[in-house]
């Protein structure tokens, strides 16, 4: 009764019923199909799980922290960073940015990355650290050996690949910058106090060394070639090559000794060790000998030098053909660098944009067949007009020129010639390519896909170190540092001698060495971005900088080949450009931040 | 308990259904039942109308010296019993004055009484956001309405260009010449371009206009539903309203600080079924086209160029001739890329179909409309297909009335779009790429076709223009959308006076897809080898028809609102109070839905329509705060007076109104800036391939650490926002004025914050600490009034605002002029340029910018602002754009007998724009192996010889960067951005009604031309002051027209 009661008067008021109904209809919104939060962006406990015993989601995290690893293929704006140095120029003539880091148009405000980069490895360490911190309660079941055969859990190998790359963060801001801020293990909120102190040069060299030290039984040492999945690892080589780098800076002029004048107090402990001392060049020295003598030829040979200087660059994951790389940043297949790099005057699939244009300067570094210099060989003398005969295999597997086969082709990179396209917005500055870390692209019509990992670190590497230290530590050179030059002039191919000493003179004094030692860096490691850093921490950049970079032009007539050297860029560097600038950003936020001197 | 809640829910929704189908179905008889419920006159039916026969309510109707008044009723009639010989007064806000005679066949049969149209603008009351007007004499708030025929004229996919110089305070610059064609999903919206937005943007129709009103760009709201700009019949319009105060736009909650863009859509109107169809068809072309050097200069400064770089030259002299006299066009070619690419006009067309009808009972309108623009590329004949720019929109709307029963009504409005989008696919870029090259290009790079009919190119032209306009293919993007919206009215004055329940729903979907049809041709170079003999070298890779079909995107929005109003007036006292409630939830893709919600209470009072009050207070929520932190608290009061109600100003009978009015509030911009989930620190993994791993280098997934890092405290930005002005209406409404003066206070800006140190290791998330005021004035003034049978009108609106960057962290800096705090903001730094260097200036040592070696006479001169002895970016300091900014329009109107004529001026003034287009500044960009484009302005470079009035530097190739202030802006390059335009002209004729009747069988006709953007003054001359470079070009437009109705 009352019911049907109930529905006539609902029925009367139907109107208010539809509104009713629409009302609940409307505030009913149908959301319960949603998550509450995106479940894409995951949390902290997601990432480091405890009941993640394979350690999926770490790997991951650390694979993004060996992805901050810098790459140097035509890595500034396009160039390789050698590109800043005597070794090339660009070609690109609308102000690129390795034309102003050479130059110095560069400021504290103004600055040019990824040369002069802070932030990002910043970036890296605030990574490490986060892993560092939340490893210990993943659970990860899987199991490693170290160098001396010893079985450890996955974990420790993990957090010292993460703290080997911290390491390599730092160095990179100290060669950079001196001494810079430690955070060591720190996870900083938005909130803490950022306005750090830079540490001591001192403090920083110590704090990597030790690092190193600590981390080097907890890292592999398989020979990467062997392992599938951790070809691109960390392992205790890369960590003792890196100490041994290290020590090698550290020791250098730039920062032990010679350090950039300044007035100021608070800066001196910055831009280097405060007094000169010669033990650092035997500390130097005995890294390198100690990777040698252990891991190196002289010891298990797990790595040496390759055969063959061209293999270097072309197989990555062949341990036997190519004992030589240490550690590596992992790329992938491409052509990139040969169509970036490789001769104009090809198109289609063989196309070339010839972005780096080695240097007259550098190719006269490299020595005549024989080992002596150019001009001072009595067995090849220097044809100024036949310049790239008899000379080191290396000047071609490193620089193509006028004459080299390429592409099927043999190089025209005379004025206006095929591939020197002068008088066009782009044409080869220096008559000059680079040919490091290409394919075998001399007889094959066009480019194909090639591996071009980035190599950090590599055997050849460490022979050097050992020499340049072990030469600055002794009051003369001694038959090891003959030795470490002999070795890779012999694997470059250079005639052995009469004298088996592959060109060098005996009884060099110290600076006479010097001098070759740095000159077989420069060729040995060319591109490789080291020439940079090289000039200097050897504090010989103005120095070198006071003749000008030069190239070649070449005019080819109806009957014969004119070669001229040319004058091209005059550097003036300035002593306050040996460190780049703190971030201007950086110092008017941080009351305790110290510029860099002159900066 | 929650299964039995959802079967109700299902059935009322069914119930719901039922309804609406009945309400639809009631709609279509209702001619009928209007015939059967007024078939009873008690006093005789009189009805207004105007002149079109269209019924007028609301017209107030007296018998003069006598009592007797009423008012017409939504068909246009109005009851009074008349006698032989009354005469009549009628009065509207909109229409004109007039009186009547009654005859003795009125008595009997009732009086029709036609009355004409006011012309002007102003005068009417003021839109509310769900469909209710407010009450003009009790508005407080800030706004500027435009109610008139000129929203529809010209052919446009937006109404924007229309509301251009007729909205006093809302500022609008058009951007680019043509709609932004949709590609790829997570573009901003470019409305919202004045604010914030981060992550995606919401789907806005606009994309060549920037809007802002007070800093901000406004909300739109379209019928009580807030949607972004999308397509609205402009046929289709009442009325558009720009609310700029915080108490009218409180209802926005959490936006309140942005401001409301009220559309009105029109309603149905009763009455017997009226039909009307308008015809356009418009003729485009552009304003102004670059205009590039022919290849002879080209060559000749091109060596020059060379020359001042110490490069060797390019060109010889027998390129020169060859150039000059064109006898070698496929190796010395002159191609102007603007004539082979471009048409001199293009068409567009505009069609309208609306039938409107009802009775007493329901009313509905119906409009069919298709808008079509073509764009300005040339096409190919031999194509079957389309490759032109062009845009087509068909649109239905539908809105019914329905008062089902005398206390329940219900409004019903669908809209239907389909849009298609074709431009050349460009070898999958579309045509903005081909802008671009066209600007880059200069003619002397390779010939259209070789000799043997072959595409030219060359090592650095890989691919053809004029190929990649005809022959790339084509990529057609696609919209399609619905909207549906009911809105129910209960009115509960049974229960009290006053009462009435609101109810609104409304659900918009709409999906956007792109199909890419492209394909690619290579191209040969034509060259005369080392013998003289002729060689084609090919360039480019072709490839054939690659087919793909993307999605765009996605997107629901549904919304509803339910609110308890009273309406009551109590002797002298009147009072308002609104309680709502509403709430949406937005879908964009996968996006977890957003959900914005309010709950607002308004009460207002009045005493005697002379002293008023309001207050408004909203609580507002959104889902992507951080929980505890969702809801927010904005509130606004109001006062006014109407001095023309005091004895002493009412007794002078000089004004109709003289309100003087106040509003104060708390508003807040949240949602658009909120980010997704920003609140939360995260971890993000990536797919496949970042950090390859191992021999194999497969991919090596990728979990990092997502930055910004989280800000958990992120909130909405607020303003404290103060609104004081006055509207005056005199001498019988003829003159209207209306002022206002603003200050808002910004605080709660999200902004980096100063101390952002590097060392975190990640990088900082936007704050709440930003402080900025803005200031302002605006004004808009009418005066309308008749001469005999002309009519006129004159009506203008002016605005200037300044804003103030109170606080934005900065650090220490060296130099006051440096700091940007205290300027206002998007003011202009840069290096102030004082001539060109001398040799002697460089021989003295004058200040140059450090690491540049090339430095010679006829380069930039810059002053050194800190005499530190270098230039460098502490020189750099203000050099523009911190004037106030004003905006004015100012129309005309005449009408006289049927004709019509207006004309609209819209301008700006105080504006700066800085010209950063290296092709323009500098020219001979460098182009892979060639030197790109210039431009004739560039002919007024330093020369040694004209040194004393050169305009710009020295020329140089490959871009120097030292002549444009290396990166820290140059006053050289900062040019005024003050224009007027004419922007509209309208004359349009209607054939009388005796005409009609007699002889076109009562069709009523009326033909117009309007013609769009037809003069432009600019302060700069070279460029379009608003659509600068490589964008689509602005256009002026002529469109001619017909509208029919029946």
């Amino acid at each position: 009764m009352l019911n049907s009661k109930f529905f006539k008067a609902m029925k009367k008021n139907k109107y208010i019923l539809s509104l009713l109904a629409i009302a609940v209809f409307l505030f009913s919104a149908c959301t319960d199909n949603y998550e509450n939060f995106p479940v894409d962006q995951f949390t902290n406990s997601y990432f480091f799980s405890k009941t993640d015993s394979m350690g999926v989601q770490v790997r991951q995290f650390l694979n993004s922290i060996y992805d901050l690893l810098p790459s140097g293929h035509n890595d500034h704006g396009g160039d390789y960073l050698d590109t800043a140095t005597d070794d090339a120029l660009s070609i690109k003539q609308d102000d690129p940015d390795v034309y102003k880091l050479l130059v110095g148009r560069y400021s504290a405000n103004t600055r040019i990355r990824p040369a002069m980069e802070w932030s990002r490895y910043y970036e890296g360490i605030r990574q490490v650290n986060v892993l560092i911190d939340s490893i210990e309660v993943v659970p990860i079941i899987l199991k490693f050996k170290n160098v001396d055969g010893e079985e450890k859990a996955l974990n420790h190998t993990i957090k010292a690949e993460a703290r080997f790359l911290r390491t390599l963060f730092y160095f990179e801001l100290v060669k950079r910058y001196g001494g810079v801020p430690l955070i060591h293990d720190k996870i900083f909120k938005l909130n803490d106090d950022l306005e750090l102190p830079r540490n001591s040069f001192e403090e920083c060299i110590d704090y990597m060394v030790s690092e190193l030290e600590d981390i080097k039984m907890d890292l592999r040492s398989v020979t990467m070639a062997d392992n599938t999945e951790y070809a691109h690892a960390a392992t205790y080589e890369a960590a003792m090559a890196l100490k041994s780098r290290i020590l090698l800076y550290a020791a250098s002029p730039l920062f032990n000794g010679q350090t950039i004048s300044t007035t100021k107090d608070e800066q001196k402990e910055l831009v280097g060790y405060t007094d000169y001392d010669a033990e650092r060049w035997k500390k130097a020295a005995d890294a390198a000998m100690d990777f040698i003598e252990s891991q190196g030829h002289k010891g298990n040979k797990s790595n040496a030098l390759t055969k063959n200087f061209m293999a270097i660059f072309l197989s990555y994951y062949n341990k036997s053909s190519n004992p030589e790389l240490i550690f590596f940043r992992q790329g992938g297949k491409s052509k990139t660098v040969e169509t970036k790099n490789g001769p104009l005057g090809f198109s289609g699939n063989a196309l070339g944009n010839g972005r780096t244009n080695p240097t007259q300067n550098l190719v006269d570094a490299y020595l005549m067949k024989d080992g002596k210099l150019r001009g001072e060989s009595t067995l090849y003398p220097y044809n100024p007009q036949k310049p790239y005969e008899n000379r080191d295999p290396r000047l071609d597997l490193t620089i193509l020129h006028n004459g080299s086969n390429w592409l099927g082709r043999v190089l025209e990179t005379n004025q206006g010639g095929a591939n020197n396209p002068t008088g066009s917005a782009e044409y080869t500055r220096t008559s000059y390519y680079m040919r490091k870390f290409m394919g075998n692209f001399g007889a094959t019509p066009e480019y194909s896909n090639n591996q071009h990992l980035w190599i950090i670190f590599r055997y050849a590497e460490i022979l050097l170190n050992f020499a340049e230290a072990e030469n600055e530590y002794l009051p003369a050179p001694s038959k090891d540092v003959y030795d470490a030059i002999i070795a890779l002039r012999e694997r470059a191919g250079i005639e052995k001698g009469s004298d088996k000493l592959y060109g060098l003179e005996p009884n060099m004094t110290k600076s006479q060495m010097r001098e070759v030692i740095r000159n077989e860096r420069r060729i040995e490691m060319a591109f490789e971005e080291q020439r940079f850093w090289d000039i200097r921490r050897w504090r010989a950049a103005e120095d070198i900088f006071s003749t000008p970079l030069r190239g070649m032009s070449i005019v080819k007539s109806l009957s014969s080949v004119t070669y001229t050297e040319v004058d091209l860029v005059n550097v003036v560097f300035n002593e306050r450009q040996y460190l780049f600038p703190i971030p201007y950003s950086e110092v008017i936020k941080n009351s305790n931040m110290v510029q860099n001197p002159n900066w | 308990m929650k299964s039995m809640y959802k079967n109700r829910l299902k059935n009322d929704y069914q119930y719901l259904k039922v309804l609406i189908i009945a309400l639809i179905i009631c709609s279509f008889n209702s001619t009928a039942i209007l015939a059967q419920q007024t078939s009873k006159p008690v006093l005789i039916k009189n009805t207004v109308q105007d002149l079109y026969g269209n019924p007028i309510p609301g017209v107030t109707v007296r018998v003069k010296d006598s009592e007797k008044q009423n008012t017409s009723l939504v068909d246009g009639s109005f009851e009074l019993s008349l006698e032989q010989g009354d005469i009549l007064t009628f009065s509207h806000k909109d229409y004109q004055y007039s009186e009547s005679v009654i005859s003795e066949k009125d008595k009997a049969k009732g009086l029709v009484k036609r009355l004409q149209r006011r012309q002007s603008q102003e005068n009417k009351p003021v839109p509310g956001p769900y469909g209710e007007n407010y009450d003009e004499d009790s508005y407080l708030g800030s706004a500027a309405t435009v109610y008139t025929d000129q929203l529809s004229s010209g052919i446009h996919s937006t109404i924007i260009p229309n509301l251009t110089g007729r909205v006093a305070g809302l500022n609008i610059i058009q951007q680019r010449g043509a709609r932004t064609h949709y590609t790829a999903t997570n573009y901003n919206t470019a409305i919202g371009g004045l604010v914030p937005i981060f992550g995606k943007g919401a789907l806005s129709d606009n994309s060549e206009f920037a809007l802002s009103s007070r800093g901000l760009s406004p909300k739109v709201i379209v019928d009580g539903i807030q949607r972004e700009f999308y397509a609205i019949d402009p046929d289709a319009i009442e009325s558009v309203s720009l609310q700029k105060d915080a108490l009218s736009s409180m209802f926005l909650g959490m936006e309140s600080s942005r401001g409301a863009l009220i559309i009105t859509t029109k309603n149905p109107s009763s009455g017997a079924i009226n039909v009307s169809l308008t015809g356009k068809y418009g003729i485009n072309s552009p304003i102004k086209m670059p205009r590039p050097l022919d290849s002879y200069q080209y060559a000749y400064l091109l060596n020059e160029a060379l020359d001042n770089d110490g490069k060797k030259s390019y060109y010889s002299y027998d390129d020169f001739s060859k150039f000059r006299d064109q006898s070698a066009p496929y190796t010395h070619p002159n191609v102007n890329w603007y004539n082979e690419l471009f048409k001199s006009y293009s068409s567009s067309q505009y069609y309208n179909l609306n039938v409107s009808g009802g009775g007493k009972i329901a009313q509905y309108y119906v409009s069919l409309g298709y808008t079509g623009e073509e764009g300005l590329f040339n096409t190919a004949t031999t194509n079957s297909y389309n490759t032109n720019l062009s845009y087509e929109r068909y649109l239905i709307t539908s809105k019914v009335n329905v008062n089902i029963s005398n206390d329940f009504t219900a409004n019903i409005l669908l809209i239907g779009r389909v849009e298609d989008g074709n431009q050349p696919g460009g070898d999958g870029s579309g045509y903005s790429d081909l802008l671009k090259s066209i600007y880059a290009t200069p003619n002397a790079a390779y010939p259209v076709k070789n000799g043997d009919g072959s595409w030219g190119g060359n090592i650095s032209y890989t691919n053809n223009l004029l190929s990649q306009t005809l022959n790339s293919g084509y990529l057609k993007d696609n919209a399609r959308d619905v909207l549906g919206t009911v809105n129910l009215k209960y009115d509960l004055r049974k229960l009290l006076q006053g009462l009435s329940v609101h109810a609104v729903t409304s659900i918009t979907t709409q999906t956007r897809s792109l199909i890419k049809r492209t394909k690619r041709s290579q191209v040969f170079e034509f060259k005369y080898d080392e013998d003289g003999e002729p060689t084609y070298t090919m360039f480019g890779t072709p490839s054939p028809q690659k087919n793909e079909f993307n999605a765009v995107s996605n997107y629901q929005d549904m919304f509803g609102r339910l609110s308890i109003n009273f309406d009551n007036r109590f002797d002298k006292h009147g009072i308002t109070a609104t309680i709502s409630a509403d709430t949406r939830t937005r879908l964009i893709d996968f996006d977890l839905p957003e959900i914005p919600s309010n709950i607002i209470g308004t009460m207002a009072y009045d005493y005697n329509k002379k002293y008023f009050l309001q207050a408004s207070v909203s609580e507002s929520y959104y889902n992507r705060y951080r929980p505890g932190q969702r809801w927010g608290t904005f509130y606004a009061v109001g006062g006014g007076w109407d001095i023309s109600k005091e004895n002493f100003l009412e007794s002078m009978d000089v004004f109709n109104q003289l309100k003087l009015r106040a509003v104060y509030g708390l508003t807040g911009n949240g949602i658009s800036n909120s980010g997704y989930y920003i609140w939360r620190q995260t971890y993000s993994s990536y797919g496949a391939a970042w950090y390859s791993l191992g021999t194999s280098e497969s991919p090596g997934y990728f979990t990092k650490e997502n930055f910004p890092l989280a800000n958990p405290d992120i909130t909405w930005e607020k303003a404290r926002k103060f609104n004081i002005g006055f509207d005056a209406t005199l001498l019988d409404n003829q003159i209207q004025v209306s002022a206002d003066y603003y200050y808002d206070f910004y605080f709660d800006l999200l902004q980096d914050r100063g101390k952002s140190i590097a060392l975190i290791g990640a990088s900082y998330p936007t704050e709440n600490i930003g402080e900025l005021s803005r200031t302002g004035f605006e004004l808009s003034m009418t005066y309308q009034n008749n001469i005999g049978k002309l009519n006129y009108y004159l009506t203008g609106n002016w605005n200037m605002s300044q804003s103030k960057i109170l606080f934005i962290d900065e650090q220490a800096l060296p130099h006051d002029y440096l700091y940007r705090t205290g300027k206002p903001l998007g003011a202009f730094f840069g290096l102030t340029v004082d001539g060109f260097l001398t040799a002697d200036d460089i021989d003295n040592g004058y200040p140059v910018m450090q690491g540049f070696s090339n430095i010679q006479p006829g380069d930039v001169k810059y002053i050194d602002k800190n005499d530190d002895g270098v230039i460098d970016e502490f020189d750099a300091s203000v050099i523009g754009g911190d004037k106030p900014l004003s905006f004015f329009g100012v129309e005309l109107g005449l009408e006289y007998k049927g004709l019509e004529f207006s004309a609209l001026f819209q301008g700006v003034y105080n504006r700066d724009i800085y010209i950063s287009d290296r092709n323009f500044t500098q020219g001979f960009m460098q182009q892979n192996q060639h030197y790109g484009q210039v431009y004739e302005h560039l002919l007024n470079r330093w020369t040694p010889e004209n040194a004393a009035y050169a305009i710009y530097p020295r020329l140089s190739v490959g871009g120097n960067n030292y002549n444009e202030g290396n990166s820290w802006g140059t006053s050289l390059w900062l040019k005024s951005g003050n224009f007027m335009r004419l922007k509209d002209v309208n004359v349009a004729y209607t054939v009388p009604e005796s005409v009609a009747k007699q002889y076109i069988g009562n069709l009523r006709i009326k033909l117009f031309v309007n013609a769009q953007n037809f003069l432009t003054i600019s302060a700069y001359e070279l460029v379009d002051p608003e659509v600068l470079f490589t964008n689509y070009p602005l256009q002026k437009n002529i469109n001619f027209g017909v509208n029919v109705k029946f």
